[in-house]
């Protein structure tokens, strides 16, 4: 038992709380003891401890031990360091009280080589049509940015804003695609490219040494009435030239009807004699079949067929219409919810300070 | 509800389905001159047409007047009167049905002769040049016939083949029709057979 107390001691020292850890650092840090700092400030970012840090605590080591790193004369790994913090937390700047300017400037000249952009958004926002989704974006540096909505599949289902980021930006989405449809989905993505000064990459493309690519997964729901559908395409329409068969066509209708002019008679009253006045309008047929015959040519307008068609294209574009309003009318009521959740670092933002 | 009445508004409901393109009313107003020829006579008469057209359903209706002078230039000539209603449903663009009355009176010395006729009509269209120029041919069957002199019923048929002139956008139209009919007085040797050449000259109103 006593064997067991005295040996429970030492080892909770060396274990102890992150937060314990984190000031057991901060006082080898001030006591110029460089190493043992950066010791225990690695043990402290590394599981366990890691895991009872918070943002603040955790931006709070990485300076520290960038400093320490720099101190113990291993520039690399502060750069390395420095530049985890930017990641991390693109605001943060080092405590210029505690810090020495020489550690301020590295840190600074590490940020300003990190093109990446933090995003803060609500967890869970509803609106109706009109309404919008807000995204807040804070950068490390100035640089230029791509904001877009991307399917599971990473295919931009549109993009939002495009050009430069300052100290911030409000980038608002109203939950539709490019073609002013919702995106609906458990799995899309708000997702920022940051866009590097020295040509690394454009949107989407931001890694290497230009900048970095930032995801936030997006769950959106749409509860919507039904619309109606679109009426088909239009796909009988008459002919607008005649063809070869339609010049004989009236002829032969024509030729047809005089036929039927001259044997109306023997249809109708079989043994008479009928007078001589049916040839008066089987002659007009007949005159009227070769007028229909040489204006109706292959090639030539048909104006009448011009006429209806457009008859039919404006009641299409009527009905469409009309559908439109209908469904723009339903959708009025329709509710957009957008969940939000953590941000995902694809592809990292450094350059050489 | 009873079958007829169903029957009814199907035929309603079918006739108000508007043809494509097809304005909702559209008439006409035409004058006509007949030249009218019986085995016994012939002559000129005068008359106006008109017609209503609501969707697939039209209604027209037609009045002639005239005088017939015999063939033989020894008999006495005779009045003509006639008149038609018809009932006109366009199934398709290019066919139609048309139920209605026709009747014709001679008027003579002796007294007047009428022949009243129901018909039950079919009557193709054909577009012989655009819109501008179309020809019909219509048969006929007399669905009832009755004469007054002397007294009964009997059968009648009929056709008309024409062909339709339509001034484009102008409200102008003309036709040229031949028509034929025959009507036989059942249990007598009678029978009528007149042949009419008819031109048109009409107004539109789309």
């Amino acid at each position: 038992m006593a064997l067991a107390l005295l040996l429970a001691s030492p080892l909770r020292a060396q274990n102890g709380s992150a937060s314990e850890v984190l000031t057991g650092a901060v006082r080898a840090y001030r006591d110029l003891d460089f190493d043992a700092a950066a010791r225990l400030l690695r043990r402290v970012l590394a599981p366990p401890l890691a895991v009872g840090l918070d943002d603040a605590e955790r931006a709070r080591a990485l300076t520290y031990l960038g400093a320490a790193e720099h101190y113990r004369e291993q520039p690399d790994s502060a750069i390395a360091v420095f530049r985890r913090l930017v990641v991390l937390a693109p605001r943060h700047r080092p405590d210029t009280l505690v810090f020495p300017p020489e550690i301020t400037r590295l840190y600074n000249a590490v940020r300003s080589s990190t093109r990446i952009v933090a995003v803060r958004l609500p967890a869970d926002t509803e609106f109706g049509v009109g309404g919008k989704l807000v995204a807040w974006l804070y950068p490390s540096t100035p640089h230029a940015v791509t904001v877009a909505i991307s399917g599971e599949d990473g295919h931009a289902l549109r993009t939002v804003y495009a050009g430069p980021i300052g100290d911030s930006l409000d980038v608002s989405w109203d939950g539709r695609d490019s073609t002013g449809s919702f995106a609906t989905g458990d799995r899309l993505w708000l997702t920022v490219s940051s866009r590097g000064s020295r040509g690394a990459g454009g949107a989407g493309g931001a890694g290497g040494a230009g900048g970095a690519k930032l995801r936030v997964p997006l769950r959106v729901e749409v509860s919507a009435p039904d619309t109606l559908p679109h009426p088909p395409p239009l796909s009988a329409l008459l002919p607008e030239r005649a063809t070869r068969e339609t010049g004989l066509r009236s002829l032969g209708g024509a030729a047809l009807l005089a036929a039927g002019a001259l044997t109306l008679p023997s249809l109708v009253a079989p043994g008479e004699r009928a007078s001589g006045t049916r040839f008066a309008v089987a002659g007009a047929l007949g005159v009227s079949g070769l007028v229909g015959y040489l204006s109706r040519r292959a090639g030539r307008p048909l104006p009448e067929n011009a006429a209806i068609n457009q008859t039919r294209r404006d009641a299409w574009r009527r009905q469409d219409a009309a559908v439109t309003r209908e469904n723009a009318g339903r959708m009025r009521a329709a509710r957009v919810r957008i969940r939000g959740g953590s941000a995902v670092v694809l592809e990292g933002g450094g350059g050489d300070p | 509800m009873s079958t007829r009445r169903l029957l009814l508004a199907a035929v309603w409901a079918f006739a108000a389905v508007p043809l494509a393109g097809q304005t909702p009313v559209t008439g006409t107003a035409a004058g006509l001159v007949l030249n009218v020829r019986t085995r016994t006579d012939a002559g000129t008469a005068l008359g106006f047409a008109g017609s209503v057209r609501f969707r697939r359903l039209e209604l027209q209706v037609r009045y002639a007047e005239g005088t017939l002078q015999p063939a033989d230039g020894a008999s006495v000539g005779r009045d003509l009167v006639e008149g038609a209603v018809a009932l006109r449903f366009v199934a398709t663009p290019w066919l139609s049905l048309q139920p209605g009355p026709h009747a014709r009176r001679f008027d003579s010395p002796v007294g007047a002769e009428r022949w009243v006729t129901w018909q039950l009509g079919g009557r193709a269209d054909v577009a012989i040049a655009g819109t501008g120029v179309r020809g019909h041919a219509m048969l006929w069957r007399g669905m009832g016939l009755e004469v007054n002199v002397p007294p009964g019923s009997g059968s009648a048929r009929g056709g008309e083949v024409g062909v339709t002139i339509d001034l484009g956008p102008r409200p102008f139209w003309f036709a040229l029709a031949y028509g034929i009919d025959q009507a036989q007085v059942r249990d007598a040797t009678r029978r009528e057979t007149v042949e009419t050449l008819t031109f048109t000259a009409g107004l539109r109103r789309r």
